[in-house]
């Protein structure tokens, strides 16, 4: 399986919590975006084998909506002539629910779009307010509903942790969402990025950094409440009803590659245990003039910590056959060494006759601490 | 005695290092070693005074004047030739110049020693008494007569010196001279009528000086056909020619390829060569009674020769040592481990080239269940400590962890038997013993009368039994104290000077070892002993000190998954407890293919950060929390 991300750099208005590449503006030139993607390919096929077709397709921003009904129409029709056949297994595109209409989601329907992933953030006035959102609750709810309606599967994003957030009001939150038709639900913690405007507001005195133990309490219960809900904890902030799975986001937690074209997307490959990661250039005017920036490659022990690393987000665990597999420059012994440690304190745990290795039941909470072990702990004798 | 100076230039360097930036003596006279100068004219002296009233720069002076120094190379202190001695303003090893004065148509050789002003080093400035007639007692004209002023002159009266005061820095605005000359002869008991004034600083006084060395210093009066009796007054390694020592020769002579005896050692080696730094080694026919010179035999380490032994023909068999010889005994203890476990090579290797060169530096493996494999040093001080910590990061680029220092107990156990333990980790559990007996000393304390009371109060409770008190002048007074050695060494020194507001002096001797009710106070982290984090203490004490080390445990140790209960413990029973609240989550947001690359340097990054924490049990302790020990007081 490949993939295919598309950045698409437009915003309205920065939300304060973000440091993702996007312009802001209201009339983005789709015109101008495009033949920057279409200069992109061009330059990347020149140097290095772009597969013909990607079995998954992700528009993600930024705020693609911002191109409007018609932009994404173009967009994906480009995509469809550049990659023929792609987006069999999934197309996704990031939906704000300010932009959401039957229209626009008949007419991505029409262009081969599968999936919807809309903002949400949340589904209270004054939460909307402190994360700088610009939709309304009934947006959100009614977004959600049409895009089920036109034959979308659709995922919701859920921040939790700001200011006043109640923790009672969590699983009608959840409710909501689900009843409207979301089948999928990325659940995270608001983290205040430095350099974000964020950081600036606290020291005003208009946000609060959020607490972390408050945030664990509202993951847990999210945790809870959806399992009870007969969604499956598939990945460290993923929820799928029934088989609903992100399959083009599990492509990065598989060691699977993916091409990543517009301002500062990424791609990998995988190649004989060796990884190999291009980022573009950040902003659009730098990527317009030159579209590809650094190139970063991951050999032995070290693509293989990060492998192990990313296969542990998922918390179903990673195959060890496979693994090995993949990263074929590591043992058996050595994946015991360089986990033994969180394995010891019980952080991971190895099940399936030790053919599956995984983050121990309740453990998701600490997925960093079990990643800085992995990534860069010592490996005892 | 702190030997470390490199032997080709004599700068302070250890045997890794390269030569230092301090440009060697110039000197484009013919060497002056080979003029011998008949004993008569021979000035031996050293430059005696309290911390910081300016024997070094005074040496320079001297220097200057008898044209050993030149104008390019004035830098100041001279003498101060190692780094740590340039950085922090302190003689730590004394050195020995020879310069040459001519005075009234006469040419006389001076030996100069400058001597530590520090107390840690007193035992430098003893044994370089030993090798002179005279000594050059500096006194601050601001400051006057501070504790090591006296420690110092009683040290010289003992060996028989003739002592010259020298009032110095009498060009700054605060100088007191008159009263200066009042406390010198109340305090020290000298007639402060012909005392030299000078600064050190403009030169004012400095031919002064010169001509008082020759006029009142009396000359060498060693009987050169007696059998040879040479003192040791310092030695150090030299990668090329091994073991060099500087002998001061008081009968007799000595000569290449005899056989001498050194008798503190009792062993018998060829001498290979001898002669004079003047300032280069310049090899000599012989050194005969009344002078200075260099001593190389096949003697393979500085422990070998040293300081203060006295060396004989071999053939001698009655020859008696000169008086005064003492082995350095270190008296403050602490292990020592690398933050790297990979680096305790690194660390043996640093220590067995320091000690070539630090005959007081003792050391010996340990093993921590919590910082892993280490050493235990020996120290002569808590300034000697730092000093050795300071050059292993330095010279060697260790990053290293010290434990709290300790001093040794003696443990008497029921069944008659006793033990010397030096680590508090070793102490056995109350009730495994009969008693334990800890050293005292016996400090002299020199304060204005105004700070007297809270002096006072400082040392009762550190445990301290005032034997005296007496008004050195109208204002100033001197208290004694008997005070455990183990309460001198926590932050005690620091306190005289804050409570005194930098007016108290402080000197003192060791004493005897005394019985007292020390228990061993544990530190538990989630029920596991920290043994590098056990102390000594007494028991009246162990309540507020287990109780104030908790609290600093709590700042240091991060939250973790679990909670971690921390604890104060003598033996089983807890005395003290606190915990530090678990860690809720540590999971970062989403992780899609954009932030792959910087969330993983993001998270090998805080993991590099955290890398130096060492586990106890489940529990990692950050390297800072080994120290926080030393912040409560
Ligand atoms: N104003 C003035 N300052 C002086 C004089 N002599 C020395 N100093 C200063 O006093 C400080 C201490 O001088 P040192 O020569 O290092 O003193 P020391 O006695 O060798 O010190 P230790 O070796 O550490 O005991 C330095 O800052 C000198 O510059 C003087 O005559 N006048
Ligand atoms: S959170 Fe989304 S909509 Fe808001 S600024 Fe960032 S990319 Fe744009
Ligand atoms: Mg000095």
């Amino acid at each position: 399986m490949e993939g295919l991300y598309v950045h698409v750099p437009f915003c309205a208005r920065a939300c304060p919590y973000c440091n993702f590449d996007f312009e802001v503006g209201r009339n983005p030139d789709v015109s101008g975006f495009l033949a920057g993607l279409k200069r992109e390919v061009q330059l990347r096929r020149e140097c290095e084998l772009l597969p013909q077709s990607f079995q998954t397709v992700y528009i993600g921003g930024g705020t693609p909506s911002l191109l409007g009904a018609a932009g994404l129409a173009r967009l994906c029709d480009w995509i469809s002539a550049m990659f023929p056949g792609s987006g069999a297994v999934e197309w996704t595109v990031e939906i704000n629910p300010e932009h959401a209409t039957p229209a626009l989601f008949a007419s991505l329907r029409a262009h081969g779009v599968s999936r919807v992933s809309l903002g949400v953030q949340t589904l209270h006035p004054h939460g909307l307010v402190e994360l700088g959102r610009v939709h309304s609750v009934l947006q959100a709810r009614n977004a959600i509903a049409e895009a089920a309606k036109a034959g979308l599967r659709v995922s919701a994003d859920l921040i939790l942790g700001y200011r006043g957030q109640l923790q009672a009001a969590l699983g009608d939150d959840i409710d909501a969402l689900t009843q409207s038709g979301a089948t999928h639900l990325s659940i995270y913690a608001l983290t205040v990025e430095p350099e974000t405007p964020w950081v600036k507001l606290v020291r005003r005195g208009m946000r609060e950094m959020p607490d972390e133990e408050c945030q664990a309490a509202l993951l847990r219960h999210a945790h809870d409440y959806l399992e009870s809900q007969g969604f499956t904890h598939y990945e460290v902030a993923s929820y799928g009803a029934g088989d609903h799975r992100a399959r083009h986001n599990q492509l990065y937690w598989t060691w699977c590659n993916y091409t990543g074209i517009g301002p500062s997307a990424h791609s990998a490959t995988y190649e004989n245990g060796v990884v190999t990661r291009r980022g573009n250039t950040r902003g659009l005017a730098a990527w317009l003039r030159e579209p590809l920036a650094q190139v970063e490659r991951l050999a032995g022990e070290d693509a293989a910590r990060e492998g192990l690393w990313l296969g542990l987000r998922q918390l179903d665990g990673i195959d060890v056959a496979r693994f090995l597999t993949t990263f074929a420059q590591v043992d058996r012994a050595w994946l015991e060494r360089v986990t033994r440690r969180q394995v010891d304190i019980g952080n991971l745990a190895w099940c399936v006759e030790r053919s599956v290795l995984k983050v121990a039941k309740g453990r998701w909470l600490w997925h960093d601490t079990i990643a800085e072990d992995v990534l860069a702990g010592e490996v005892a004798g | 005695m702190l030997s470390w100076v490199c032997g080709r230039c004599r700068a302070g360097h250890s045997p890794s290092r390269g030569h230092t930036r301090v440009p060697p003596i110039d000197m484009n006279k013919p060497s002056q070693a080979s003029v011998r100068t008949p004993q008569q004219n021979i000035r031996s002296f050293c430059i005696i005074a309290h911390i910081d009233h300016g024997k070094s720069t005074l040496a320079d002076r001297l220097m200057e004047a008898t044209g050993l120094l030149g104008e390019r190379d004035k830098t100041a202190q001279y003498l101060d030739r190692m780094d740590i001695e340039r950085e922090r303003g302190i003689t730590i090893k004394a050195q020995a110049v020879r310069m040459r004065y001519d005075y009234d148509g006469e040419t006389y050789e001076l030996n100069l020693i400058d001597t530590p002003g520090h107390v840690d080093f007193g035992y430098e400035v003893s044994r370089s008494l030993s090798a002179c007639e005279g000594a050059l007692l500096v006194v601050d004209a601001a400051q006057g007569v501070e504790a090591q002023t006296l420690a110092n002159v009683y040290m010289a009266l003992d060996a028989d010196l003739e002592i010259i005061p020298v009032i110095n820095k009498i060009d700054l605005p605060g100088a007191e001279i008159d009263r200066v000359k009042e406390e010198i002869e109340e305090m020290v008991g000298l007639d402060a009528s012909s005392a030299i004034l000078c600064s050190a600083k403009t030169g004012v006084g400095i031919p002064d000086v010169l001509e008082a060395i020759v006029a009142l210093i009396p000359a060498p009066k060693g009987n050169v056909e007696a059998p040879l009796k040479a003192l040791i007054t310092d030695s150090w390694w030299d990668a090329y020619k091994g073991v060099i020592s500087i002998i001061r020769v008081f009968e007799g002579s000595i000569r290449a390829r005899e056989k001498v005896r050194f008798l503190a050692t009792d062993k018998t080696y060829e001498v290979l060569d001898v002669g004079a730094y003047a300032p280069e080694a310049t090899s000599l026919p012989e050194i005969a009674a009344g002078h200075v010179g260099y001593l190389i035999c096949n003697v393979k380490e500085v422990a070998d020769s040293k300081v203060g032994d006295t060396i004989a023909i071999a053939s001698d068999e009655t020859a008696e040592a000169l008086p005064g010889f003492q082995e350095v005994q270190p008296m403050v203890f602490a292990g020592v481990f690398t933050s790297d476990n990979g680096d305790y090579p690194v660390l043996r290797d640093a220590l067995t080239k320091l000690s070539l060169n630090d005959a007081s530096l003792t050391w010996e493996p340990e093993s921590s269940s919590a910082l892993g494999f280490g050493f235990r040093l020996g120290f002569l001080g808590l300034l000697h400590m730092e000093i050795i910590q300071e050059r292993l990061e330095r010279e060697y680029n260790l990053d290293i962890i010290t434990t709290a220092p300790s001093v040794k107990y003696r443990v008497f156990y029921k069944d008659g038997t006793d033990e010397i333990i030096d680590n508090p980790a070793k102490m056995p559990d109350p009730g495994g013993f009969d008693y334990i007996e800890e050293p005292m000393i016996l400090s002299r304390i020199q304060v204005p009368e105004e700070f007297l009371g809270a002096i006072m109060k400082l040392c009762q409770e550190r445990r301290g039994i005032q034997t005296d008190l007496k008004y050195m002048t109208s204002t100033r007074t001197q208290v004694t104290y008997e005070l455990p050695l183990a309460e001198v060494v926590f932050g005690f020194y620091d306190q005289l000077k804050s409570i005194s507001r930098g007016y108290a002096s402080l000197d003192y001797d060791v004493a005897e070892y005394r019985r007292a009710d020390l228990v061993r106070l544990d530190l538990l982290v989630n029920g596991e002993r920290v043994d590098a984090l056990s102390l000594i203490t007494h028991r009246q004490n162990a309540f507020n000190r287990g109780r104030d080390l908790c609290v600093k445990m709590k700042e240091e140790i991060p939250q973790q998954q679990f909670e971690v209960a921390i604890q104060a413990a003598i033996g089983s029973k807890i005395v003290a407890r606190t915990n530090v609240k678990a860690l809720r989550k540590n999971v970062l947001a989403k992780c899609y293919g954009g932030d792959i690359s910087r969330k993983r340097k993001l998270i090998e990054k805080q993991k590099r950060g955290k890398r130096r924490l060492k586990a106890v049990g489940n529990v990692e302790i950050p390297q800072g929390a080994f120290h926080a020990i030393l912040k409560i007081d």
